[in-house]
């Protein structure tokens, strides 16, 4: 299987590494086929831009609410790049502003922090059945 | 854990609202009631339901709107349409006829036993970094409140929502909600102080505890 590759975008360092731990919990636990992925990390809109040029990972988790910029405006330069990117749009709330504009500029899933551990099984489970479809 | 069915019910209609929440909870299960589509994307969103039962015509965004957005974004759990008249959309699980009987709640409900979660994992030092975190945060919030930077105090409490409910500490994630909810409407500031100190109180808690 291919090298999976996943961006985490978040300006809380904890966050991501909560969410990093949980998605290897989740590769473990063998609820979805990947054994594994390939993490980058990026806390800022502009960090967030150079890895994913650089790297062109195949699904992306991307906090709304950044310091340097929104993530909608993130979304729409990741889907220019690299249309068949998965992004998932993480938020603390979910305005249906939030959630049309996401849907619009093609965002895959979207969840509202807190994180739980079916959130984040949800998201993955989604990425699987696009891969394979 | 038990096997509660968590459920969400969209439906305008106050007193029909009332009713349908009052006969799923005797039928046991727990119920998150709003009144309209958005509050029920939101709700759904947050993937701490079972099912969600939604009436069709409701104000802000419709039932059917409603179920086309979390169904764009891949959310897989069962969506019920409550309707009177038959619902062209595709999308929803199945169209629930209305008056809803009783006996067709109760079979709805067993029909949808709740899964086992996927329990989060928090590493301990992972849990020790949130909560050094929160003195600052604690100092931080105190400093805009004195200064009155309401803009920065609403960004501090949503970050503090986010991460406090993520690390398994939901009382201080509904006050950091509360709070950035009164910010956003523009609350004065004896009651964004008065909300302050309960957080604050319950931030020392946590730290010292």
């Amino acid at each position: 299987m291919a090298e999976q590759k996943v961006l985490l975008v978040d300006d809380v360092d904890y966050t991501r590494q909560l969410l990093r731990n949980n998605i290897m919990a989740i590769c473990q636990s063998g609820k979805v086929k990947y054994k594994s992925f390939t993490f980058f990390n990026a806390s800022k809109a502009s960090a967030a831009m150079d890895l994913f040029s650089l790297q062109l990972p195949g699904i992306v988790f991307l906090d709304i609410e950044l310091p340097d910029a929104s993530g909608l405006e993130l979304l729409k330069k990741f889907k220019a790049l690299k249309p068949d990117c998965f992004v998932v749009m993480v938020s603390g709330v979910s305005t249906l502003d939030n959630v049309k504009q996401s849907i619009a500029d093609g965002a895959a899933s979207f969840i509202v922090k807190p994180f739980t551990g079916d959130k984040i099984l949800a998201a993955l489970r989604l990425y699987q059945r696009y891969k394979e479809s | 854990m038990t096997n509660t069915v968590r459920l969400i019910l969209a439906e305008d209609d106050d007193f029909l609202r009332q009713l349908l929440q009052l006969q799923c909870e005797s039928l046991g299960a727990e119920v998150a009631a709003v009144a309209n589509g958005e509050e029920a994307v939101s709700l759904a969103l947050s993937y701490g339901y079972d099912l969600l039962l939604m009436d069709i015509q409701m104000p802000v965004c419709d039932g059917i709107q409603a179920m086309t957005m979390l169904r764009q974004l891949g959310y897989e759990r069962p969506i019920y349409a409550m309707s009177a008249d038959k619902v062209a959309a595709e999308g929803f699980t199945a169209v629930l006829t209305k008056p809803l009987k009783e006996t067709d709640l109760q079979a709805l409900l067993q029909q949808h036993q709740p899964k086992a979660p996927t329990e989060l994992v928090v590493a301990p030092e992972l849990r020790q970094q949130f909560l050094n975190s929160l003195t600052d945060l604690h100092q931080q919030m105190q400093a805009s409140f004195e200064q009155q930077n309401w803009q920065e105090l609403q960004r501090l409490s949503h970050k503090l929502k986010g991460s406090a409910g993520s690390f398994g500490y939901p009382a201080i994630s509904e006050l950091a909600d509360q709070l950035q909810a009164e910010l956003q409407h523009r609350a004065s500031a004896t009651a964004i102080e008065a909300l302050l100190r309960q957080l604050f109180a319950l931030l020392s808690e946590v730290n010292h505890g």
